[in-house]
């Protein structure tokens, strides 16, 4: 069965650490930097748990800074 | 699978948009007018319009619009985007006008330019941000601020005895004979914004069909006026805003 | 078409002269005494020949930033309308000349202040040449004495206008609007292509075709340093503006005693003035600055060398006499003879007004 796995690239600078692509993320793979800040002082976004990443392009449809690309590939499991 | 295996070129599902800048944008963090210009700059490229569109930026928080969207742009007096609009569009009828405008720009300083470029029929698309405040000047109250918000000018809550109604300026552009389509969204969720952009570009098809004004009108947040996080100006927005604006299409043709 | 005499008024003439300039585009609201303009236009039907857009707006205000649109476009646009509505317009007009955009302004001056009356004036002369909306910028004022100059300073005004990418205003009065005159109107000319006006106006707002950078027409700068920039860019283009585009008109001046000054129709009066006076042995001159910014003040500095007095006469309280005195620094006696209310002073009564004010004084 194929599955979907996905990751993101954050511009770390451009983000304003706003939050909104953490809630839109729906497995849990987001949230802010707890300590690292950019240049502007703020905490960015990052994957946390990269593995739950399904590459649905929510926090990248929210994000008003277009910070995040989207990667996506399909991972066959039976291989 | 490795990160590094995933994010490769052939496997990209999502880019900025090329017609947006790579510049750091005015906006306060969590700003709806990020993911609108988004939207707007997705939705000219996939058409195909960048050489043609021209837009037409307001005073209030989006002035700077035309740093951040690479088509030409020019900014308008406050309220007066449509009637810069209008003459654009008539002098250049086979180019793409939009103007871009606030609830101040839109439902207060410019109701008479809105109304009547829309009554005409003008071939414009009309995007109206409504985030029921003043953000550029500090929160004061905007025609669309609900009945009991705090604003700066209404700090006890805005009174219907003393500052009236909210405006559904929208609702009376759907009432006129020249708007061809008017539609309420909003941009808070990844399929709200999936919406809007499908809106943006039916508006966009409508302008360059000639048939008549659209106007899309996106429910938005300003969560430094609404003094909340952003995440919960969405919560509020949805619990509040919708109830006063409720989405969907208010007239298609 | 080809040139043409013909009588008209001059409100019907600007019509006119905008069709066979090649206009692109009128923009407009009613207001008495310049309606004619927009009727004149909208029986011409120009949409079905040259091209040109008219359009009755939903306001002065809405007009005005039509127009703004339109020249950001390089399109050669224009309103009119007369004082209330011209103070209406009044940001507008600074937003296009902040924006260096040329666009063509006609105020046909009523009485006022507030709604005032319907009866000719020149009561708007600071606000059309002392800026009338915010900030430091000036108009190019073109003032008509008559319907010829109605139609001439239509194509005099669109081309300072697009020479310096400022706005150029026509400050006439309700006589010059009003009254019918006999006029020779141009050949038309053909509008610019669109091609032409992306080749003439790289500026210009008119889609970015074939990769071109985006062009964006603002008046917004917050930086304070690249703001004053721009002001001294105005600046440097307003002292170009005054070294070459001054003008004027000069009758008798050379051997004249005494000197008139006026503008417009009343110019016209105060040269029938001048012929009585000379018939009773008074040897008066007429000066009459057709350009009332830039003022022909150096002009009128070296016609007042060696003579008694200067009469300013206008349909004001006394408005251009003050720049008529900074020109002339208090070398000789400089008196106001001004009629309010839309009452036009006779020849006689100008004669009496030098006689009292000046020569007896």
């Amino acid at each position: 069965m194929a599955k979907v796995r996905g990751a993101i690239t954050v511009n770390e600078e451009r983000c304003k650490g706003c939050d909104l692509c953490v809630v839109a993320c729906p497995t849990d793979t987001l949230a802010l930097q707890p300590n690292e800040v950019n240049d502007r002082g703020y905490h960015y976004s990052y994957m946390a748990n990269p593995e739950n990443c399904i590459g649905c392009c929510a926090c990248a449809m929210v994000c008003p800074d277009a910070c995040i690309e989207v990667y996506r590939v399909k991972v066959d499991e039976n291989k | 699978m490795e990160i590094n295996e995933i994010i490769r070129e052939e496997n990209k599902v999502y880019s900025r948009p090329e017609l947006l800048d790579e510049v750091h944008m005015h906006y306060c963090p969590g700003c709806s007018h990020g993911v609108v210009h988004k939207l707007v700059a997705e939705v000219v490229a996939e058409m195909g319009l960048t050489d043609k569109t021209i837009g037409v930026s307001p005073v209030g928080c989006a002035v700077f619009a035309y740093n951040y969207i690479d088509v030409d742009w020019v900014e308008a007096a406050h309220g007066r985007a449509p009637a810069v609009a209008t003459a654009i569009s008539r002098l250049w009828p086979e180019n793409v006008v939009f103007t871009y405008q606030g609830d101040g720009d839109m439902s207060a300083i410019g109701t008479a330019e809105s109304i009547h470029a829309a009554n005409r029929g003008e071939n414009i698309v009309m995007i109206f941000v409504n985030n029921a405040i003043y953000g550029m000047t500090g929160g004061q109250m905007a025609p669309t601020t609900l009945v009991g918000q705090k604003t700066a000018t209404t700090p006890y809550g805005r009174r219907v005895d003393l500052n009236g109604y909210p405006l559904e300026i929208t609702n009376l552009m759907a009432l006129l004979d020249g708007t061809c389509y008017v539609t309420r969204q909003s941009v808070h969720t990844a399929a709200a914004v999936r919406k809007t952009k499908a809106c943006l570009r039916k508006a966009f098809e409508n302008a360059l069909a000639k048939k008549g004004t659209s106007v899309v009108e996106v429910v938005a947040t300003c969560n430094s006026g609404w003094k909340m996080s952003p995440a919960k100006a969405n919560e509020w927005m949805a619990e509040n805003m919708f109830a006063k604006y409720p989405l969907g299409d208010l007239k298609t043709l | 078409m080809k040139e043409e005499v013909r009588l008209m008024k001059g409100n019907e003439a600007i019509a006119h002269a905008a069709v066979r300039y090649g206009c692109d585009g009128y923009f407009g609201y009613p207001i008495t005494p310049q309606s004619e303009v927009l009727e004149t236009l909208e029986e011409l039907m120009p949409w079905e020949t040259t091209g040109m857009v008219v359009l009755q707006a939903e306001s002065e205000v809405a007009a005005i930033n039509m127009v703004y649109g339109g020249a950001a476009t390089g399109k050669a646009v224009m309103t009119s309308s007369s004082s209330p509505g011209v103070s209406l317009k009044q940001e507008g007009i600074s937003y296009i000349a902040a924006a260096s955009l040329p666009a063509l302004i006609l105020n046909v001056m009523r009485g006022g202040p507030g709604l005032g009356t319907i009866q000719p004036s020149q009561a708007d002369y600071f606000q059309a040449v002392k800026g009338g909306g915010h900030g430091d910028y000036h108009l190019i004022v073109l003032a008509p004495s008559s319907v010829q100059e109605m139609v001439d300073f239509v194509g005099l005004g669109f081309d300072l206008a697009f020479k310096y990418r400022n706005p150029a205003m026509i400050l006439a009065d309700g006589i010059v609007g009003q009254m019918m005159e006999k006029v020779v109107l141009p050949e038309q000319r053909p509008r610019r292509t669109d091609e032409e006006i992306r080749e003439q106006c790289p500026w210009a707002v008119t889609g970015r075709k074939d990769g071109r950078k985006r062009n964006i027409v603002t008046s917004l700068e917050l930086e304070s340093s690249k703001m004053e920039e721009i002001n001294e860019m105005l600046q440097a283009r307003y002292r170009e503006i005054e070294k070459n585009e001054t003008r004027w008109e000069e009758i008798d001046v050379e051997d004249a005693e005494y000197l008139i000054i006026a503008f417009g129709s009343i110019a016209r009066i105060c040269d029938k003035a001048r012929e009585i006076a000379r018939e009773k042995g008074i040897k008066v001159g007429i000066i009459r600055p057709i350009t009332l910014w830039p003022f022909p003040a150096e002009a009128i500095r070296k016609a007042a060398e060696g003579k008694k007095g200067i009469l300013v006469v206008e349909l004001n309280a006394g408005q251009m006499v003050e720049d008529v005195r900074l020109a002339v620094h208090d070398s000789l006696p400089v008196e106001h003879y001004g009629r309010m209310g839309g009452i036009i002073p006779s020849p006689d009564e100008v004669v009496g007004a030098l006689e009292k004010r000046i020569i007896n004084k």
